[in-house]
């Protein structure tokens, strides 16, 4: 089962993001911080987590850290506002699948979800 | 006058006789009467009640009709009868003139007797003119050697010589008296005069001191200012007297001094140390007394004090004079008419380079002057309002400075112009805070707030868009709703491609710079115009070299810089034309020229083309930010990027490089 683990903090964007998942027909949790993330990430059907990178307490940068510890092997996807060079490199750096530029549109979030659950599936 | 014309002709002098006869009792009598009249005439209160005395007694005692006095001025031109008695007697002052008898006897100084026939016409006695009289005897009477008055008596019949005779030394013993009651009157009006004067000059309250060969004068206010007592001669040595710049006063130097010695007035502002101890400042004004000759005999000082006037001018002065040269611009007080420099303040000095000294006194052509033309006399007239000019000085050093030149007049209380100010400003510093504002302050700070503020818009427009995707989505494509749906999207895609450019805009160059071919970077940048978004109807032309001509920098940025006057170029020309691109070596710059066909720019355009969030294309999706980020791209790169155009022609936009290493191809 393939569930994906929505966080941001910010509720609009959040459900956005998670209406987009849906409509596309995807199983979808969310977190409003990175502390009821840590909670959900308990659930094993949790298979890809896409987090805002800037967050009040942990950002998404160090929470993307936290997540390869706990569950190595899950691909994140970091979303931003501002996408700053130091930002990519640094998510990259912390082995993050993707960084996507908010604002995105559907069809740019499908195709990069769908590559990396195709990318998944295969290995 | 009537009938002293005719009686002029039979005029004959009578030789004065001195000899008079033994006294009888007539005569006892007639010393008696003179002896009383002499007793009225002191006892007098004014000379008229002593002249109406004389002419009474006169009449009396030589049983004539008519007597009077006549007084003559100084130059025994004018007589005024002054008293009469008997028939016809005067009342009221008559004039006297040449060809009356009285006349004749003051200017020859010796008594005069005339005799003619009388015309009878029936007059009543009461009404007797001098026509009537048959026999007149005019006696002068000399104060002082001079005819100041002449006694008449006059008789209807004919007197004979003992008669005449009787009569002349009669006036002339009366004519004693009158003069005695003259000099009582003089000496009462004289010593009236002089109470009056000095009760003037006790009461005045400026200080008067007179004076004369003969001695000092000085009224209280005087004795107060100078703190010189009741009983004290007011000599000058009692006052010690300075300029007001200090230096000691010389007993010649004093107002009444110059007035004396000159002759003429003087006037003088000095300082002084009263009698008493006390410090003041007078205005002191010498006027010289003259003798009738025009000799000076004397002199009146007239002097008051003004030191609290004095003291406040000062303190208002040195206030004026650091208020003045305080201000925080440059200023210069021009004369109206002449234009000639009056005075000039501190920030004038260090904006031109000219002292004070040398600046105050110039008129026209001033050594600052670039453009004289910009200072035509007819906008300089002394009118109303103000006038503002922007123009050029040059200073002292040669070095031309941008000035806004401010200029109104000043009218005196009688509404004439008094002075023309003028307020300078420099403007280079203004026009380079101004030029750093635009080209790094602005966006620098936009930079900034660039980075800052995308997150914050980013999210609440990712929000809209989202939303609205989803709207569209569920909406039945072609209805008003799906349009107007997509309506908000395109323009909340708009905001995003702004908000998108701002980050570039930011964004600091993160890609190493190395040395590129520019001739390769143009050609590379066409072809993927040429791919990808060329017009059909536009052709490019391009001009190369054959040295390469490198440059350091980074190739991508330097392509961003072609794509966006690549795509200027094209959007100026939406009906299609031609696009010249050349590159070009000269000295140690390498130049890129741009150079469409398209209608140019508008001049009031033109000053912005390179201001961020600047753009005429909002519709074709400009976010007025490519020439600005060209811009600073190319100043990063130690460059520089230029617009020239021509209106209807076409406009080129340069991009100009510092040339790296050359190297053959």
């Amino acid at each position: 089962m393939s569930r994906i683990l929505v966080i941001d903090d910010e509720e609009l964007v959040r459900n956005v993001i998670l209406e987009m998942l849906e409509r596309e027909g995807y199983d979808v949790v969310d977190a409003d911080s990175p502390e009821q993330a840590f909670v959900r990430l308990e659930d094993p059907a949790v298979s890809l987590v896409i987090s805002d990178i800037i967050m009040p307490g942990l950002s998404g940068l160090d929470l993307l850290t936290e997540v390869r510890s706990r569950r190595p092997g899950l691909p994140v996807i970091l979303v931003t506002g501002a996408g700053t060079d130091e930002n990519l490199a640094e998510a990259v750096v912390r082995g993050a699948y993707a960084v996507i530029v908010k604002p995105f549109s559907r069809a740019e979030l499908r195709a990069v979800v769908a590559a990396e659950r195709a990318r998944s599936i295969a290995r | 006058m009537q009938g002293s014309m005719d009686s002029a002709a039979r005029i004959h002098v009578v030789p004065l006789q001195d000899d008079v006869g033994g006294l009888d009792t007539a005569e006892r009598a007639h010393e008696r009467q003179l002896i009383d009249a002499a007793v009225a005439v002191n006892g007098a209160a004014d000379l008229d009640e002593a002249f109406a005395v004389l002419t009474e007694t006169a009449l009396s005692l030589l049983g004539a009709d008519r007597t009077s006095v006549v007084v003559w001025d100084a130059n025994v031109q004018r007589g005024v009868v002054h008293a009469s008695a008997g028939a016809g007697a005067e009342h009221g002052p008559r004039e006297v003139g040449p060809g009356e008898e009285a006349y004749q006897a003051a200017v020859t100084g010796r008594p005069l007797v005339t005799r003619s026939t009388p015309v009878n016409d029936g007059e009543p006695a009461s009404t007797l003119a001098l026509s009537h009289l048959c026999c007149r005897v005019s006696v002068p009477v000399l104060f002082e050697g001079l005819p100041r008055m002449t006694f008449d008596a006059g008789w209807r019949g004919d007197q004979d010589e003992a008669k005449v005779q009787c009569a002349i030394w009669t006036l002339q013993t009366l004519g004693t008296l009158t003069r005695i009651a003259y000099r009582t009157e003089q000496e009462r009006n004289r010593s009236r005069d002089r109470a009056q004067l000095d009760a003037v000059l006790e009461s005045v309250g400026d200080g008067v001191i007179v004076l004369t060969p003969q001695g000092r004068l000085a009224n209280a206010a005087a004795r107060r200012l100078l703190g010189i007592g009741p009983d004290v001669e007011p000599r000058p040595e009692l006052v010690s007297g300075r300029t007001l710049d200090g230096r000691p006063l010389g007993l010649d130097e004093t107002p009444s001094a110059v007035a004396w010695r000159t002759g003429e007035p003087a006037h003088l502002r000095l300082r002084i140390t009263s009698g008493d101890g006390v410090e003041r400042v007078l205005d002191a004004s010498g006027s010289p007394i003259k003798a009738d000759d025009g000799s000076t005999i004397g002199a009146v000082t007239l002097f008051r004090d003004v030191t609290a006037e004095h003291n406040e001018g000062l303190v208002l002065e040195r206030f004026r004079e650091q208020l003045f040269d305080a201000m925080p611009t440059a200023l210069a007080i021009v004369d109206p008419q002449t234009r000639a420099i009056l005075t000039v303040n501190r920030l004038f000095c260090e904006l031109t380079g000219y002292d004070a000294d040398e600046a105050i006194g110039l008129t026209p052509p001033y050594p600052w002057w670039v453009r004289p033309e910009d200072f035509a006399d007819a906008d300089w007239a002394p009118g109303e309002g103000t006038v503002r000019i922007e123009t050029r000085f040059r200073r002292r050093d040669g070095r031309v400075v941008p000035i806004e030149l401010t200029r109104f007049v000043v009218h005196d209380s009688a509404g004439r112009p008094a002075a023309t100010v003028a307020l300078i400003s420099d403007l280079s510093e203004r026009r380079r805070f101004e030029q750093q504002i635009v080209q790094s302050g602005k966006l620098a700070a936009i930079g900034e707030l660039a980075a800052g503020v995308a997150h914050e818009i980013n999210n609440p427009l990712f929000a809209i868009l989202g939303l609205v995707e989803f709207l569209i989505a569920d909406a039945e494509p072609g209805t008003r709703t799906h349009e107007r749906l997509s309506l908000i999207e395109r323009t909340g895609l708009e905001i995003k491609d702004i908000v998108r450019a701002l980050l570039d805009f930011a964004r600091e160059p993160s890609e190493e710079r190395t040395v590129v071919s520019l001739s390769k970077v143009v050609q590379q940048t066409i072809d993927l115009v040429r791919r990808t978004s060329l017009s059909k109807d536009i052709e490019i032309v391009e001009r190369y070299p054959r040295e390469q001509c490198l440059v350091e920098g980074s190739r991508n940025q330097l392509k961003q810089i072609l794509l966006n006057l690549l795509s200027n170029a094209q959007q100026a020309m939406p009906t299609g034309g031609t696009v010249v691109v050349s590159v070009e070596q000269e000295d140690d710059w390498l130049v890129v020229k741009v150079e469409d066909t398209g209608p140019g720019i508008p001049a009031e355009v033109l000053p912005h083309v390179f201001d961020p969030f600047f753009t005429t294309k909002r519709e074709l999706g400009g976010t007025g930010l490519g020439l600005a980020i060209s811009l600073s791209i190319a100043n990063r790169h130690g460059g520089d990027l230029t617009v020239q155009t021509q209106p209807g022609r076409g406009t080129s936009v340069y991009l100009r490089l510092p040339a790296g290493e050359r190297t053959e191809r």
